[in-house]
């Protein structure tokens, strides 16, 4: 698809798995590689694009996000590298502030970002969710994230086992 | 809730932005978390399966003073920069280095250096020099398909080019082993290098054992290392040592 600027203005209309419409530029939609795909395969046809796994609730707030980082350059060809270099504390204000909400809401943007293929708002979210996790034992991230203990007595005495190597306590002894 | 309802690769996405340590407390939450760590599809299960490495870094710069061969050659002397990063693996089966049964070590070293200008380096571009940010193409090109013990040698324009790529090279390892048993780093003659590998070293948290430091000819500045995570733990002690060439004088500091 031609990414001029003319085109850039061209109006696209995405449609939630509620109902709600939304008519948002080509310019500020260009970074969601779905909807990108979807338009090549759709052509001229000016039907609303159905987006099944997003609310419109989540689906605004997605666009208030790309509107805000529509000028931003894409992500360089290092960056596909799964274990590049990563950093989880250059977050903006601005992002910090937009995912400074409760998880339920968290847990919607990352999940829409997943399915519309945005990969800079995953990133952010990721992030996000990591800088939630730094520093916390185990107990406290059952507390945080509400998940149970589901492991037998076998099993926790297998999972001690295998992490042995990582035991503060045994390597201090070692050290 | 958040965590559990998302699919594998968001998670592992998440978990790469963690250090050991904090993926360790999260696969042990639940059964769910666990099997994330035990997946055979997601590389961030290296860090998790007990891969144990050893890992060697000495950063030098010398000054470099070029032969009046050539008119065109005839420049003022620069500062050379070399670093050299070699790791030792050896397998998730085997507890240490005495285990010699199941002894499956793998070295890897690389060089990293600048030329003294831009003609030099034109001369002399060294190894794959598109690889010097996909370490990643890098290691599947050589490090799985060659022998124990290769050296391979980088070459760059610029200190900055440099840097960049060995922040890069430290980040990619630090994901495909799951601890540090052994890390020496060696310092010859200037910090200058090691002020460039903040972006790594500020939160670099593999290592089990005490490091060990040497400095050559470098002036000694403890504030260098403090915001470095090397000292974060308690439980390390940092081991020490001045040489001094022109006297051979050995100076050693303990620091709890």
């Amino acid at each position: 698809m031609a990414a001029d600027g003319d085109s850039m203005d061209r109006i696209v209309k995405i449609k939630s798995k509620d109902g709600q419409i939304f008519d948002v530029t080509l310019g500020t939609i260009k970074k969601s590689k779905l909807i990108m795909t979807m338009l090549e395969q759709l052509g001229d046809s000016t039907d609303a694009i159905p987006l099944p796994n997003v609310d419109g609730s989540t689906l605004k707030k997605v666009i208030e996000w790309l509107e805000h980082h529509k000028e931003e350059p894409e992500p360089a060809e290092e960056e596909s590298d799964p274990l590049r270099m990563r950093i989880s504390t250059d977050i903006s204000e601005w992002d910090k502030t937009f995912f400074d909400v409760e998880q339920s809401v968290l847990q919607a943007y990352i999940l829409a970002a997943n399915y519309l293929s945005i990969k800079p708002l995953l990133d952010i979210g990721c992030k996000t969710v990591a800088n939630m996790i730094k520093g916390k034992t185990t107990e406290q991230l059952r507390d945080l994230f509400g998940l149970e203990d589901d492991f037998t007595d076998e099993e926790r005495a297998a999972i001690k086992r295998e992490y042995a190597w990582a035991d503060d306590e045994e390597n201090q002894a070692a050290a | 809730m958040l965590l559990d309802h998302f699919p594998y690769e968001i998670v592992e996405e998440i978990f790469l932005y963690l250090p050991p340590s904090d993926r360790i407390s999260t696969v042990k939450v639940n059964r769910w978390l666990n099997s994330i760590g035990r997946s055979k599809r997601l590389a961030v299960r290296h860090t998790l399966d007990g891969t144990i490495a050893s890992m060697w870094l000495t950063l030098k710069t010398n000054t470099f003073f070029i032969e009046r061969t050539n008119v065109e050659d005839d420049h003022p002397p620069r500062d050379v920069h070399t670093v050299k990063l070699h790791y030792s693996r050896y397998a998730p089966t085997m507890q240490s280095p005495e285990d010699e049964e199941n002894y499956d070590i793998k070295n890897i070293t690389i060089f990293f250096e600048t030329r003294c200008c831009p003609m030099h380096y034109e001369a002399d571009t060294g190894l794959d020099s598109e690889l010097w940010k996909f370490p990643a193409k890098f290691i599947t090109k050589y490090f799985y398909t060659s022998n124990h013990n290769d050296v391979y040698h980088f070459k760059f324009p610029t200190l900055e080019f440099m840097s960049e790529s060995i922040n890069i090279y430290l980040h990619y390892f630090s994901n495909i082993f799951s601890s540090i048993d052994f890390f020496e780093l060696v310092i010859h003659d200037s910090m200058m290098i090691w002020e460039r590998l903040g972006l790594f070293f500020e939160d670099y948290e593999t290592l089990l054992k005490k490091p060990v430091i040497y400095f050559y000819n470098v002036a000694f500045n403890f504030s260098k290392f403090y915001w470095s995570k090397l000292f974060e733990r308690g439980k390390m002690c940092i081991d020490t040592r001045i040489i001094n060439r022109s006297n051979s004088q050995i100076t050693r500091f303990q620091i709890a």
